[in-house]
């Protein structure tokens, strides 16, 4: 690592190569040589290596959110968004993998995307109520569905989406009023904000 | 093109921004006094707002924030006229594709919006040119302005350099720290007296 910080970066990856030799399941290691790809600023061949690694120590966390991030970075958006998967398929109960998903999937656009987005915001404010970015996600892409859809559909109709959108509103405003010593500018602000992004 | 004054609250909060995150791509937006431009055509940087230290390219809470931000503006006669960003890697300081969705956003609300990329090696605590280059947009490319056009005030580099080393970055509040704890002021009003008395 000394030999990373000196940017000799050829010196360190022998040294990580020479202990990989000995031990091949070292994944710190592995993982120490994934960086040095970041930090040289190869993105594309980080991701290659990160795949590889990912192949053989599929339940390294950080490893998956990593590639997520580099993902999102690159604007792969798919990929990122499987990455976030399996994520939630090892931790169904943590509330920010559901909430970066809603993201990417927002990002992406489309109908399917938000209507998936919505949902997975939706479960990250069950998982956690006090989540301001859950519901503001919620909220926006409750309201983008409702401008899409007319009415009558046969999937979530635009009355319930608005629903959704205006329950969404009401709780970050309360939220916002409860902090009471707030400076008025900036409950203005944001009603403003709730009141601009309701696209309906 | 119109020419640029940079006041010291601006510069200062967003060197402190980039010093906070070092790990981090960050990125913020720069408001200017609405009826400096109107009348004399000068865009007069008066306010810094800065925005995420976390996946910079997720479209949910960059329209949250973008909204917020809209409203405060109009309620206070800015406008937003700049977007600064500052890339993960140090030696890295040219504009990605996050860069470019971003600038399209706010050109379309105002034309002469430049973008300001921070130059990571110029980071330092002495301070001795400003930290970034200023470009303008025009049909998609990024074109350095002329840095005859662009006044940085007085106490610009001093403030920035002073308060650097007293590691004031502590303390500042960019959008994604607000979303985690929403009692958190995205404004940094409580740095702004900080920065006055630096600027003596």
């Amino acid at each position: 690592m000394r030999y990373e910080f000196l940017q000799k970066y050829d010196v360190a990856e022998q040294k990580y190569h020479k202990i990989l030799e000995e031990d091949e399941a070292n994944s710190a290691v592995h993982k120490r040589l994934i960086a040095i790809h970041k930090a040289q600023g190869k993105i594309p061949e980080a991701i290659k290596e990160l795949n590889k690694y990912l192949e053989r120590f599929m339940s390294d966390h950080e490893a998956w959110l990593e590639l997520a991030n580099l993902y999102i970075a690159e604007m792969e958006y798919g990929k990122a968004a499987f990455c976030l998967e399996e994520l939630i398929m090892a931790n169904p109960q943590c509330h920010l993998y559901h909430q970066r998903y809603a993201e990417v999937r927002y990002t992406q656009g489309g109908t399917e995307n938000m209507e998936l987005a919505r949902k997975y915001f939706a479960q990250a404010a069950k998982l956690n109520p006090t989540s301001i970015r859950a519901l503001f996600g919620l909220f926006l892409a409750a309201s983008h569905l409702a401008a899409q859809q007319k009415g009558g559909g046969t999937k979530s109709s635009k009355t319930e989406n608005k629903k959704y959108a205006a329950w969404a509103a009401k709780q970050i405003q309360e939220r916002y009023e409860a902090l009471g010593q707030r400076e008025d500018s900036q409950i203005k602000a944001l009603t403003a904000t709730l009141d601009s992004l309701e696209l309906s | 093109m119109a020419e640029i004054e940079i006041s010291v609250r601006s510069y200062v909060k967003l060197v402190l921004h980039a010093a906070k995150y070092p790990h981090c791509a960050v990125n913020g937006v720069l408001l200017a006094d609405r009826k400096r431009y109107k009348d004399d055509k000068i865009v007069s940087i008066v306010e810094c707002v800065p925005l995420f230290h976390l996946a910079l390219g997720l479209a949910p809470m960059l329209e949250v924030a973008l909204s917020q931000i809209d409203a405060y503006c109009e309620q206070n006669k800015l406008i937003i006229a700049g977007y600064y960003q500052a890339n993960e890697h140090v030696k890295d300081s040219s504009p990605n594709a996050v860069t470019h969705k971003i600038m399209d956003r706010i050109c379309d609300n105002f034309s002469d919006a430049s973008l300001y990329m921070v130059d990571n090696s110029k980071m330092t605590p002495d301070m001795e040119d400003a930290v970034f280059r200023i470009y303008a947009f025009q049909d998609g490319k990024f074109k350095e302005r002329n840095p005859d056009s662009i006044t940085l005030e007085e106490q610009c580099l001093s403030a920035a350099s002073g308060l650097l080393n007293q590691k004031v970055f502590r303390n500042l509040v960019d959008f994604d720290n607000h979303l985690d704890d929403i009692t958190q002021d995205w404004l940094n009003n409580h740095l702004n007296e900080v920065i006055e008395i630096h600027s003596w």
